[in-house]
């Protein structure tokens, strides 16, 4: 179960709806009933509905939205990755776990000629909640985790370390995504490095297949992404499944937007 | 969010300060940290060797996840510059900036751009259609303008007829060419500006009739 408070989903909901202005929206969203974006689609196509309804009777009832702003991918993986640990069995054990991905993607970094200084930089705010999350004593609430993801510093400065990750992880491994990597402009493939540099590390840039490949497998985590497109899918929704691991990571893709999915009726397996 | 980025750029200057091998200098304006000028050698085997490049460098509010603004200072003859106003056309300074790129490594892309012309996605157009017309005319008067706004010394550059580049060859035109519409009696500066916005340089000459340059002499 969720273990917000509908006192503190309003709280972290202020101005979503009010602001029109997407870059006043907030980063990331307090959870929203998977209805709430069922009624976007309202008069929309046939296909998209029933891919919501099937969503919505498999358990998938939350979404938790990310800014659309090109970072979405970015934002709305790190919710899940760190809602992931908090709503795990053991916490603090996952947590560590993931610490231990984290610190296993760095010595791309230095390979990719990253500087050291600069992307330690970037990744403290992400370290610092993992590990605040392996406390025992007093772990963060749905809520905190929610409110350090708003803070703007705190959320940009994560962006930029899992875009250095995605990089590095694609330029330690040019042959397996070299054939993968165009551009999403003009559709010619780029170079490794071309494609990094344009697409990937600076920030506003949508994340492709590529991207979210690399980041799966530079954090050794399965995602899973469910594309509400006007594909025809009998009874069901197309899942597209990036990396490998138990217990994947689970978004929502709308063109040109990514957001977090989650079943409120969680429960423990 | 100041925090970080007082500190990063302090770092950054003093970085660049301990750095003695890359030549690039980063000096404070009015004690700011956030308005600076940074400085650089004109690359070697270009026009701009022996100059001394300065831009202007603005630290916007929220750096590094927003791009670094910068512009030359010094006037230089190169398609990816604006001639009048320093402008420069550079991907990391627009779209392709990223926060892990700093002020020093933006200098030395600003470097390499001198080495290397896009002429293809071109800050100062009138500057780019010279590069592509004319190599050898291009290069003369990218080396005047080396010469006669980046300080660089004549002794490093191969000789240039004359001692003093003229008025035509700061423009890229040929004096010939200059006088030909003088000679009617068309004042000297606007016969040059006209010239120059025609591209009247090269084989590209014989594609422009004598009247097209008058109809713009006229207006």
């Amino acid at each position: 179960m969720s273990t917000l408070t509908d006192q503190e989903i309003m709280k972290l909901m202020e101005g979503m709806d009010t602001q029109q202005d997407v870059m006043v929206k907030p980063l990331i969203s307090a959870p929203v009933p998977l209805l709430a974006v069922r009624e976007e689609y309202k008069n929309g196509s046939e296909t998209v509905l029933g891919k919501l309804d099937w969503l919505q009777s498999n358990g998938w009832d939350q979404v938790w939205r990310a800014r659309g702003d090109g970072d979405c991918f970015y934002r709305a993986f790190t919710l899940a990755f760190l809602l992931r640990i908090l709503r795990s069995s053991d916490p603090a054990l996952s947590a560590n776990l993931a610490y231990d991905a984290i610190q296993r993607a760095l010595p791309a970094m230095k390979q990719a000629n990253f500087d050291s200084d600069l992307y330690e930089e970037f990744l403290d705010p992400l370290l610092a909640i993992v590990r605040s999350l392996a406390e025992d004593t007093a772990p963060p609430t749905e809520y905190a985790l929610i409110q350090s993801l708003q803070d703007a510093e705190k959320s940009n400065c994560i962006v930029v370390a899992l875009r250095l990750i995605t990089s590095a992880y694609i330029r330690a491994n040019p042959t397996t995504f070299e054939p993968f990597l165009l551009s999403p402009t003009t559709f010619l493939p780029l170079t490794v490095d071309d494609f990094c540099r344009q697409e990937v590390e600076p920030c506003g840039k949508e994340a492709d297949h590529a991207q979210i490949m690399a980041l799966a497998e530079a954090l050794n985590t399965g995602i899973l992404v469910a594309y509400l497109d006007r594909s025809d899918v009998k009874d069901g929704v197309n899942w597209v499944d990036f990396g490998h691991g138990d217990d994947p990571l689970t978004l929502l893709y709308r063109p040109g937007h990514y957001d977090v999915l989650t079943k409120d009726t969680f429960v423990v397996s | 969010m100041s925090d970080a980025r007082l500190r990063r750029v302090q770092k950054e200057i003093k970085d660049c300060a301990k750095d003695k091998t890359s030549q690039i200098s980063i000096e404070m304006v009015d004690e700011s940290p956030f308005h600076l000028i940074g400085a650089f050698p004109g690359p070697p085997d270009t026009p701009y060797e022996g100059g001394y490049y300065e831009v202007d460098i603005h630290i916007p509010d929220a750096y590094p996840f927003q791009p670094v603004k910068m512009k030359f200072i010094t006037k230089v003859y190169h398609p990816n510059v604006s001639s009048a106003s320093g402008a420069i056309c550079l991907d990391i300074l627009k779209d392709a900036w990223s926060p892990v790129l700093t002020l020093k490594s933006t200098l030395i892309s600003l470097q390499s751009l001198l080495c290397d012309p896009v002429p293809n996605d071109p800050q100062d157009a009138e500057v780019a259609k010279h590069y592509l017309t004319d190599r050898a005319s291009f290069t003369a008067t990218a080396k005047h303008w080396a010469q006669a706004y980046a300080q660089a010394p004549a002794s490093k550059q191969k000789p240039v007829p004359g001692k003093q580049a003229s008025d035509a060859e700061m423009a890229g035109l040929a004096e010939s060419n200059v006088q030909s519409f003088t000679d009617m009696g068309f004042e000297r500066a606007k016969v040059i500006s006209v010239l120059k916005k025609l591209n009247y340089r090269g084989n590209n000459v014989s594609n422009i009739h004598e009247s097209t340059v008058l109809e713009e002499l006229f207006k």
